[in-house]
């Protein structure tokens, strides 16, 4: 090795950049310093493109225009059904029913909120990634990440002053859309909490996804490769995950079919609820379910609490203003034959020719012989219906036919008497499940109301593990000389494997 | 430990090629060291571990005391890193370019303004201070990349590949700004393919191939220890005839070993040492009548010691190592 004796020392010349002390700034310093600084370029870059207003002004159009179709197909829909309402009321004489006009204001609200949070969770599906997908591989491409890396801007800086400049982008298009929003406070039906809770949804969406874009990033070399592949992870998760979660509860049934004819279906596994813990339309659904103008929006309720297995209370609704049979009131609940408990589980019978027979709901359907069994979910089938018995877990379902042959007559002896005969087969094969076998602790004190809050909660979570999951395995990609010490290095160095090879080759060549 | 930079048995993998087959270097403070080589020698894996943007795979290294294994963050403080190829962001000016960099190495506002102005100042790049960064010419470019690397006053300057692709006006001028780097008491390595680039402006050089440092020291020590032959141009007055014979008298001349005659009318001859006794063939050929109108090295010097050591080098490797043979290819 040479010594150093060639050097030579020049004298310290003063210069005016050296008028600063070698102070070292701190961990914190450089992290926060990071941000604001690699935050600040971007941001400074970003805005002064044109095509940074274009977007915001597209965006706005889409949700205005989304929001403006949904009202004007609404308002002309409720004009065509109260017409109709209206001449059958004429023909039947019966007065029951639906007002012309009913809730047509609530119901635009809600639709307005449920096509908005949708439209707007699609945005941030392809927008979010697609905005963070380039932020190191550009980087990387423009070969202005080495300068970035040999800086002491701390890693975890620079990445999350990075993501956070392309998130500031979303979190100006979601703010943006809070005037198009506010337009369901005209026609009601949605709270502000209800608006506050979405857009608690649609930031931890964009962080999310946006975290996801970064990731990819931060692996691929491309921003090309990164954006398509960001685009197809997004893609599997929020379009993914509803099909494989129906799939598995599909797949978790076994049916067998009694001589008697009653068709037992059990369900030997549920799908698991976090499948659907990335999903941001389960969020949604679960976010709009309650935003209906009765308090409760079938479709999306029904689905959240098949998805929780948890209860949903349908209130007065169940009992008063739908229970129809087909222009028939019904007595609710059905005297003498069925009661229901106060607590748990929902029971509903529904013919598909007369819309929602809601039974009641409980966690059990008491039986005048004094037998219990508890309810999980009647679905309705055409002329029929069907009961899940058992709350949690494992459980029986039972199809069979209700002879409903004159539509709008209740069946003889009550649609209790009917429900009896179909169980009392089975009750005779296979020992009902108990409801006191299955305490169902966290479903039993809050189970009244509906199962809202119970989804998207955790979806926001998920999201939030999510974006901070990858946001770090991110800061490990981006320099590999900076990775979290989670293993404390050897401290010496190795010797290298061939030791020959250090020899100084200088001399070989020497004479 | 003096030396601003102390590298001992560096080595860099990548699968199985050895990229850095352990390099030891050591440069002191006020050096302006070159590490030479041909492309894909190892100049650039090596200045990337130095600049913690790779860690090496066996070896190590120390800037200004900081090991680059062991205290990365510590060591991107003293060391101000140039790559060979480097982007610039799109729409952002000059000085925002510098002032961004300031806040990455935490210099604060009032103290970067200042820094900002003076760094373009002296980059020659104050009149550019508020254009765009990619307007700006490539030498433009890459004085405002070297003003970068200066942000922070580290006291040792990594540049890979400065001149790289710059016309010969632009290439002084960022000679003159090593050289007024070095009078402001920076320590500098600096790469190049290109020898001569570096023969006025480094105190040492280092010849690197093949991931190994071939020789070492200053341009003159390593010619008076590796010259062994050097190959001369001469040209005769005359017709081809008259060529004829001086190529055949200076084949008869013991000083030299080699005697060709090129297509364009010129001979070559080689000459086993450096330091043969030219002038005595010269005298020779021309007392015995030759019309000698220009006797001159064929290659520059240091082009041929580079050729020299490389090729030796690439012979080495073939298994066919004689070291005495020393005529360029």
């Amino acid at each position: 090795m040479t010594a150093v004796s060639s050097a030579t020392t020049p004298t310290a010349a003063p210069t005016g950049l050296s008028g600063r002390t070698d102070r070292v700034p701190g961990p914190l310093r450089g992290f926060v310093g990071g941000i604001i600084a690699v935050a600040a370029r971007d941001l400074r870059g970003r805005m002064r493109s044109r095509r940074t207003f274009l977007v915001i002004t597209v965006y706005l159009l889409l949700l205005a225009g989304f929001a403006f179709g949904i009202y004007a197909y609404l308002q002309r829909q409720a004009e065509m059904e109260s017409a109709l309402r209206l001449r059958e009321m004429v023909e039947s004489g019966s007065l029951w029913g639906v007002a012309p006009g009913f809730a047509h204001s609530a119901r635009i609200g809600h639709q307005l909120f449920s096509g908005l949070m949708l439209l707007q969770t699609i945005l941030i599906l392809v927008l979010a990634p697609a905005f963070t997908a380039g932020v190191i591989s550009s980087e990387r491409e423009r070969q202005t990440l080495d300068l970035l890396v040999t800086t002491p801007l701390s890693t975890v800086g620079l990445v999350v002053g990075k993501l956070f400049a392309a998130l500031l982008w979303v979190f100006v298009l979601i703010l943006a859309s809070v005037p198009v929003m506010a337009l369901v406070f005209v026609f009601g039906a949605v709270g502000p909490d209800d608006v506050l809770r979405g857009y608690a949804l649609l930031v931890t969406l964009a962080f999310g996804m946006g975290a996801v874009g970064l990731f990819l990033s931060a692996i691929c070399r491309r921003t090309q490769t990164a954006t398509v592949l960001a685009s197809i992870v997004v893609l599997v998760i929020a379009l993914g995950s509803i099909p494989a979660h129906a799939l598995w509860g599909m797949l978790g049934t076994e049916t067998t079919r009694s001589a008697t004819g009653v068709t037992t279906i059990k369900r030997t596994s549920r799908a698991p609820e976090q499948l659907l813990w990335l999903n941001p339309f389960a969020g949604v659904a679960d976010l709009v379910c309650t935003t209906a103008p009765g308090g409760y929006d079938a479709g999306t309720c029904d689905y959240v609490a098949s998805v929780t297995n948890r209860p949903f209370f349908g209130g007065a609704r169940a009992v008063t203003d739908d229970v129809f049979f087909r222009r028939e009131p019904m007595p609710v609940p059905f005297p003498g034959n069925v009661v229901i408990d106060d607590v748990g589980w929902q029971v509903q019978i529904a013919d598909w020719g007369g819309g929602l027979l809601q039974v009641g709901d409980g966690p059990a359907i008491r039986l005048d012989d004094g037998g219990v069994m508890p309810l999980d979910l009647v679905g309705g089938m055409r002329g029929g219906f069907a009961i899940e018995v058992g709350a949690d877990g494992p459980g029986i379902e039972v199809r069979g036919l209700m002879d409903v042959a004159d539509e709008g007559a209740e069946p003889e002896g009550g649609i209790g008497a009917v429900l009896r005969g179909l169980l009392a087969p089975l009750r005779a094969d296979e020992p009902p499940v108990r409801p006191e076998a299955e305490p169902v602790a966290d479903q039993a004190a809050p189970s009244f109301g509906y199962p809202r809050d119970t989804l998207w909660t955790r979806n926001a979570l998920a999201f939030l593990v999510l974006g901070l999951v990858l946001t770090l395995l991110s800061t490990q990609l981006v320099a590999p000389t900076r990775r979290l010490r989670l293993r404390r290095r050897s401290g010496p160095p190795m010797v290298p494997a061939t030791a020959t090879l250090t020899t100084p080759a200088a001399q070989e060549v020497q004479p | 430990m003096t030396e601003v930079l102390h590298i001992q048995g560096l080595t860099r993998r990548y699968g199985s090629t050895l990229a850095v087959a352990g390099i030891d270097l050591s440069v002191g403070p006020g050096e302006i060291v070159g590490l030479v080589g041909p492309n894909g020698a190892g100049k650039t894996t090596t200045m990337r571990m130095l600049a913690t943007l790779l860690v090496p795979s066996a070896g190590d290294a120390w800037v200004a005391g900081h090991s680059i294994r062991r205290a990365p963050d510590r060591v991107r403080r003293v060391i101000g890193y140039m790559p060979d190829s480097f982007g610039v962001y799109d729409g952002m000016r000059a000085w925002e370019y510098l002032d961004f960099f300031a806040r990455c190495h935490s210099i604060p506002g009032r103290v970067r303004a200042r820094l900002v102005h003076d760094l373009l100042d002296l980059v020659d790049l104050g009149h550019k201070r508020d254009a765009e960064v990619q307007s700006l010419s490539r030498g433009m470019q890459q004085r405002l990349c070297l003003a970068q690397t200066l942000v922070h006053d580290p006291p040792l300057l990594v540049l890979d590949e400065p001149a790289s692709g710059l016309d010969p006006r632009a290439r002084v001028e960022l000679r003159e700004l090593i050289r007024e780097l070095r009078a402001m008491g920076k320590t500098v390595l600096i790469s190049s393919h290109i020898l001569p680039e570096l023969e006025e402006l480094c105190t040492r050089v280092a010849i690197i191939d093949h991931g190994r440092v071939l020789a070492e020291g200053t341009v003159a020590d390593i010619e008076r220890r590796l010259r062994r032959g050097a190959v001369f141009r001469v040209s005769v007055a005359g017709d081809t005839a008259a060529v004829e014979a001086a190529a055949l008298a200076l084949g008869r001349d013991p000083a030299v070993r080699t005697s060709e005659t090129l297509p364009d009318g010129r001979i070559e001859i080689g000459v086993p040492e450096p330091d043969t006794d030219l002038p005595g063939i010269l005298a020779r050929l021309v007392a015995a009548g030759h019309p000698v109108s220009a006797f001159a090295p064929a290659v520059s010097d240091l082009e041929e010691l580079f050729l020299q050591v490389t090729a030796r080098r690439d012979e080495a490797d073939g298994g066919d190592a004689d070291m005495t043979h020393g005529t360029a290819a």
